[in-house]
């Protein structure tokens, strides 16, 4: 038995301290996955506490059919995306549906004045970019580009088909880069002028 | 297949997931397109800029609030198999018992009006027949002094596990399904309570998907499929069945739309 599974077993049997240790192993992953979503600390704070206690009450019914992580990072998605949608007529306010849709259009061709932009500011576009993505584009491109997981993870923990998850994830990229270019063409002409 | 078709190509070529002959088809495409090879080359950037993203830190006192809210909390609920493998090793017990006590020839039928025996509804169990005359567990240990030993510490943990309370509710379900035991969803509204906090309205959607059920609308909680024939009822009972414990609440009766609620399980 590896030491996961120790402090799951240690955890139902009541051990806090177990549950405490198994907490170390999942808290900075899960806690910038909710940071991701949300794109707001406190809001990921209170999220990622949700998790684990959502968890702790749980550990009892986690029945070993899929990974611990495949089961702690769905406890996750979940999460996050019931917040999302408590929270959904405050973003809809922000008129963020134009970027969500995935509609805009490509700009000309040209010189790239993304090019001359220090690399600080493209990241800070680049954050704003993913935090506006819709909820099932945002979770992937975390998933993936993010932490690393694998199609086949992504599919288990969102629980979708591993065609969406493909599918998604080839969308979310597509979307992140056109709408950064014509961000970054956007901020370059404010800089000129 | 126009530009659009191969950002999905360029996606899983970044990851190493495309084929060799989609590759081929891929590279093909790049060397004629310069807006494709242009979006392959920002894609490829993209990916990297997103990799290369740095961890927000954990707000420094995460763990200790977290553990103080635990502290409070509510204690991790005993794992639902082990519920059950205790009920179910308490009905053996008992029907053991009930045999010894039958094998040692205890034929006192008068007296056989333990709460137990009469939850049991005699037809609901094996050789029921049978065991509807026979005396309660009580009993049936005064007249089994020299087993009583035994006998007591099977009542013990027949007390521990509160197997009369659970017996009770699993003949109440048996009850319930007898008197649902058609295959199939009929009436307009469906309550599934599950145990696992994982399924979501999203699972349902996923299995409407899977089984070619037609999504007509989904919220806080439900979703509501449109079903055109009984085939489709009978798929969806199957489909849910394996989800949690299905009840009918709806009071109109083989409606084109089912409105699914999920409940968490008591």
């Amino acid at each position: 038995m590896n030491i996961e599974s120790q402090l799951i077993e240690r955890s139902v049997s009541g051990d806090t301290d177990a549950f405490g240790e198994l907490v170390l192993l999942y808290d900075k992953r899960i806690y910038n996955y909710c940071f991701r979503m949300t794109n707001n600390a406190d809001d990921a704070e209170d999220l990622a506490q949700e998790v684990f206690i959502k968890v702790y009450r749980n550990l009892g019914s986690f029945k070993g059919n899929c990974k611990f992580s495949t089961w702690i990072y769905r406890i996750a998605h979940n999460t996050c995306i019931d917040n999302h949608r408590k929270k959904r007529f405050r973003l809809l306010s922000l008129s963020l549906q134009g970027d969500e849709k995935g509609e805009m259009d490509i700009p000309d061709k040209g010189p790239s004045p993304e090019e001359q932009i220090v690399s600080r500011e493209q990241y800070g576009l680049m954050k704003e970019c993913i935090a506006r993505l819709k909820p099932e584009y945002k979770s992937v491109i975390i998933l993936r580009d993010i932490q690393n997981y694998t199609y086949q993870e992504i599919s288990d923990i969102l629980e979708i088909p591993l065609g969406t998850v493909k599918s998604n994830i080839s969308r979310a990229r597509a979307l992140l880069r056109d709408t950064l270019k014509s961000r970054l063409a956007a901020y370059g002409e404010r800089r000129v002028n | 297949m126009d530009c659009r078709d191969f950002d999905y190509y360029i996606s899983l070529y970044i990851d190493k997931m495309l084929d060799e002959g989609d590759k081929e088809k891929l590279v093909n495409h790049l060397k004629e397109c310069q807006r494709c090879s242009e979006g392959f080359r920002k894609t490829q950037q993209i990916v990297s800029m997103i990799n290369s993203l740095e961890s927000e830190p954990l707000p420094h006192d995460f763990n200790d609030k977290l553990l103080g809210k635990i502290g409070h909390g509510k204690r991790i609920a005993s794992p639902h198999w082990l519920r059950w493998t205790g009920a179910v090793a308490g009905i053996l017990v008992i029907f053991f018992s009930i045999k010894i006590a039958l094998d040692v020839g205890v034929t006192d039928k008068a007296s056989s009006t333990a709460t137990l025996t009469e939850g049991m509804k005699g037809e609901d169990i094996a050789d029921g027949s049978e065991l509807m005359q026979m005396e309660s567990p009580g009993e049936a240990r005064d007249d089994l002094e020299a087993d009583s030993a035994q006998y007591d510490g099977v009542e013990d943990s027949v007390e521990r596990e509160g197997i009369g309370d659970g017996y009770d509710e699993e003949m109440v379900s048996k009850e319930d399904s007898q008197l649902n035991d058609l295959p199939r969803i009929q009436s307009n509204e469906v309550e599934i309570y599950v145990e696992d906090i994982c399924i979501t309205p999203e699972t349902l959607k996923f299995i409407a998907i899977d089984n070619e059920l037609e999504l007509i609308e989904s919220g806080e909680g439900f979703i509501v499929i449109g079903i055109h024939s009984q085939k489709e009822r009978d798929i969806l009972h199957r489909e849910l069945s394996k989800l949690g414990e299905v009840r009918e609440v709806g009071e109109e009766m083989d409606t084109d739309q089912v409105k699914l609620i999920i409940r968490a399980a008591e």
